[in-house]
């Protein structure tokens, strides 16, 4: 399961001598709470109180905690990383086994400060038909390897549907789309970027830096577009949401996202032989040449809006040169989308270990919360989990 | 806080956030309960905490789950004009850094200019509101840097962020921005440029700018672009080195002091060493009267100027496409050549000539308040520093 970052989004009863005294109420019920950081919501728009927890010893899991409002419910929102939970650090490809063992130290660890332990299952979306629970956003990924960057540099000219904003880029990484809205694409060096935030050992970069990361960011109707189906959406408050997913329909949804942008993946379509007076569409085509030339920085929607700002072209124009070179660069892309996305390159992507991460993170067995429903709602039917042959990492088996 | 704005009389400059680290303790009362404490006290009562607490597990304890609490806050002062960043240990509540906004301190406004003694004078405020909530009133000395005698120098400068408003400057101008304290300009946006990153000790940005400010001809609209400038770590000592006061300690060199003038002084003593260029929009091409405005000659002489592709090479590129006639070519190259000619580039760093960083503005009027002796004294006296400024 590629998943990176995710938001669940619900209504629960906290308890409230946590929402009174938080720190007492940590210790008495000696809970593995790193950080308490309280708000009394004087500077916030509708004066809201609110706490925000960030719990696990390994981080993973933050919850934002609005003060009751609704018939003594709070609003709460649990910004939820499963890699990191387990691993502490986000470059694993986890297995389904190994999702549904982060939903139980999610769990474990946020049970107590509910005012009713069996209000859990409104803590995972999915759990509960026609349940409060649902997901609010979700980073899921693809990796594949890139020794030559000639994927990395092929996604320079990616143009976002419905979109004109030019890519912005670095030199090992780039984003499409920005982060208010409800799809943006990274793709960056991840063992790079892991090293960056050391959370890799640099010699790793030796094996593991040529591993590029496609990830996508799916909020708001993006995710209900991408990822929802007749089976795991439901309708909260009036809105349909996503409640649960199985781990292809999350594969699925990425390569439908990534599948989306123009000016990326090769085209069989022959070039149309250009007429004497298609002059804007010759310009098209010299600009996106221009944009695939080594000796330039601009991109082609860059180079485009260049002609826009010294030249007032009109946006009829820059509609013919935008088409024409776009269909240029899909017409002499060496990218395949059918190659990059194969059910194969989603099965035997390459996963990150890092020793430096992994050897600190331990959960006792205990402290993985169980229950049949969790499996309801993410594994399908038709696929069994893998027997474990030995004990992950993070298991540990008995108080020391 | 006086609100009067400034009267601007040339390319405004503005103290964007200075940031001090240092060590002192805060009074316990004060911890206990702020708001009494300022009623007491009789302080602006505009103060906010923002607590953090951490609650790690004490390796050294015997039981698993003794747990080490340590507080950290952020307290806000005249409406976050003042930053106090504090960690809690056995001793008591200690302020660690200081971040202060002069421009919101004196105006109420982040962005706006600022005049002759806002330096000294927004210090002294600092000075005067800090030193109410200490422990011990000698640790005075350690809220601003360069006050305390000898080598004891606990406060430090740590950060400087300053920017430049330029009125008439289109950032889509700029083109292969470059640096030698961060590299190339990279992540660019449609309304920002950027050398450097938020964890680079240099972070230069340039950002399309729309304000209203106060001329000699009264209120204006002014589009252009803010060029800013945030220096810490070794940037920071580096570039003040000489125009400022730096101390050693640890065997590790820090800033102590500076006047006010120096702030555009390392302000243009870094930007002249920018590299790229600026291509204006030809006159010609923005009179629509004069033909169509987008033509093959024009883009072709844009790209030459945007990319390292020669001018020729780019020529050929566009006959492989189009496959033009003898006359349409021979047309063209005449063409190229008189809008190519129409294009001049000239350097970034020609824009930062010391005639735009001149006299600070004077204020409109004085801010209530003393100034501290010892602050004027320290910060207040500005050398002859016509010849320090790079032409």
């Amino acid at each position: 399961m590629p998943i990176d970052r995710t938001t669940i989004q619900t209504r629960l009863k906290i308890h409230p001598d946590l929402l009174s005294d938080p720190c007492s109420y940590i210790k008495e019920h000696q809970l593995k709470v790193r950080t308490l950081a309280p708000n009394d919501g004087k500077k916030s728009r509708n004066h809201t109180k609110k706490l925000t927890l960030d719990v696990s010893t390994y981080k993973g899991i933050r919850v934002e905690l609005c003060e009751g409002i609704h018939d003594g419910f709070s609003d709460v929102k649990i910004e939820f990383n499963p890699g990191v939970c387990l691993y502490g650090h986000n470059g694993r490809i986890l297995l389904l086994r190994e999702f549904v063992d982060a939903l139980g130290i999610l769990i474990s660890h946020l049970k107590p400060i509910l005012l009713n332990q069996d209000d859990w299952v409104d803590l995972i979306p999915g759990v509960r038909p026609k349940g409060v629970a649902y997901w609010s956003y979700l980073e899921l990924f693809l990796h594949i390897e890139d020794p030559d960057g000639s994927v990395l540099k092929g996604f320079r000219n990616a143009q976002g549907r419905n979109s004109q904003t030019p890519v912005r880029h670095w030199a090992d990484s780039m984003e499409i789309g920005s982060k208010r809205s409800n799809i943006q694409y990274s793709i960056y060096r991840k063992a790079i970027e892991m090293v960056e935030h050391k959370k890799l050992e640099p010699k790793q970069l030796e094996d593991d830096g040529n591993i590029l990361r496609l990830e996508v960011r799916l909020k708001g109707n993006k995710l209900v577009q991408y990822l929802g189906n007749e089976r795991n959406m439901e309708e909260i408050d009036g809105v349909k949401r996503v409640t649960k997913f199985y781990p292809h329909e999350l594969n699925t949804a990425h390569c439908a996202s990534f599948g989306d942008l123009n000016g990326v993946y090769r085209s069989n379509e022959p070039l149309a032989k250009l007429a004497q007076k298609e002059q804007m569409k010759a310009l098209g085509r010299l600009l996106a040449r221009v944009s695939n030339d080594p000796r330039t920085t601009y991109t082609f929607l860059e180079l485009r809006d260049q002609l826009h700002f010294y030249t007032d072209a009109s946006s009829a124009t820059l509609s013919a040169i935008s088409g024409e070179g776009l269909k240029y660069l899909s017409h002499v892309s060496r990218l395949r989308k059918e190659d990059l996305f194969s059910d194969d390159a989603y099965r035997k992507q390459i996963t990150i270990f890092s020793e430096k991460k992994e050897n600190y993170v331990r959960h006792y067995i205990d402290d993985i919360y169980s229950d049949p429903r969790i499996f309801q709602a993410y594994q399908p039917p038709d696929q069994r989990l893998l027997r474990i042959n030995q004990f992950p990492s993070y298991y540990l088996e008995e108080l020391t | 806080m006086n609100n009067t704005p400034a009267i601007v009389t040339h390319d405004p400059m503005m103290i964007r956030s200075l940031r001090i680290t240092t060590k002192i303790r805060l009074h316990p009362d004060f911890i206990a309960d702020h708001r009494e404490f300022a009623r007491r006290h009789h302080l602006a009562p505009e103060i906010d905490i923002f607590p953090v607490t951490d609650l790690r597990n004490d390796p050294n304890a015997d039981f698993i789950h003794t747990t080490i609490e340590k507080t950290k806050a952020s307290i806000l002062l005249l409406r976050g004009a003042i930053r106090l960043f504090t960690m809690m240990d056995s001793e008591g509540d200690w302020v660690q850094s200081i971040e202060l906004y002069p421009s919101l301190l004196l105006y109420g406004d982040e962005k706006h200019p600022y005049a002759n003694g806002d330096l000294q004078q927004s210090l002294s405020i600092l000075k005067e509101q800090v030193a109410l909530l200490l422990a011990d009133s000698l640790d005075s000395l350690h809220i601003v840097p360069g006050l305390a005698q000898g080598k004891d120098h606990v406060a430090v400068w740590s950060k400087v962020d300053c920017e430049l408003l330029m009125p008439k400057i289109q950032i889509q101008c700029l083109h292969n921005l470059s640096h030698p304290l961060t590299g190339p300009a990279q992540g660019a946006k449609r309304n920002r440029i950027q050398l450097g990153d938020k964890k680079d000790d240099c972070l230069i940005r340039i950002k399309v700018a729309k304000k209203k400010i106060v001329g000699v001809d009264g209120a204006q609209s002014v589009q252009g672009a803010r060029v800013r400038l945030i220096l810490k770590g070794k940037a920071l000592t580096l570039e003040f080195a000489q125009f400022g006061t730096i101390a050693t300690r640890e065997h590790e060199k820090f800033l102590v002091s500076f006047t006010e003038s120096s702030i555009a002084q390392v302000h243009q003593s870094v930007m002249t060493e920018i590299q790229g260029t600026i291509l204006p929009v030809p006159t010609e091409w923005r009179n629509q009267d004069r033909g169509k405005p987008l033509t093959t000659a024009k883009v072709l002489a844009l790209l030459s100027q945007l990319t390292s592709i020669p001018l020729g090479e780019l020529m050929t590129m566009d006959k492989e496409i189009r496959k033009p006639s003898v006359s349409t070519t021979k047309r063209l190259k005449k063409d190229v050549q008189i809008e190519s000619s129409r294009l001049s580039p000239v350097p970034v760093s020609s824009l930062f000539h010391p005639d735009v960083y001149s006299a600070p503005i004077s204020r409109g009027s004085s801010h209530p308040g003393k100034m501290d002796a010892e602050i004027a004294r320290v910060y207040g006296m500005d050398r002859d520093v016509s010849n320090l400024l790079q032409v």
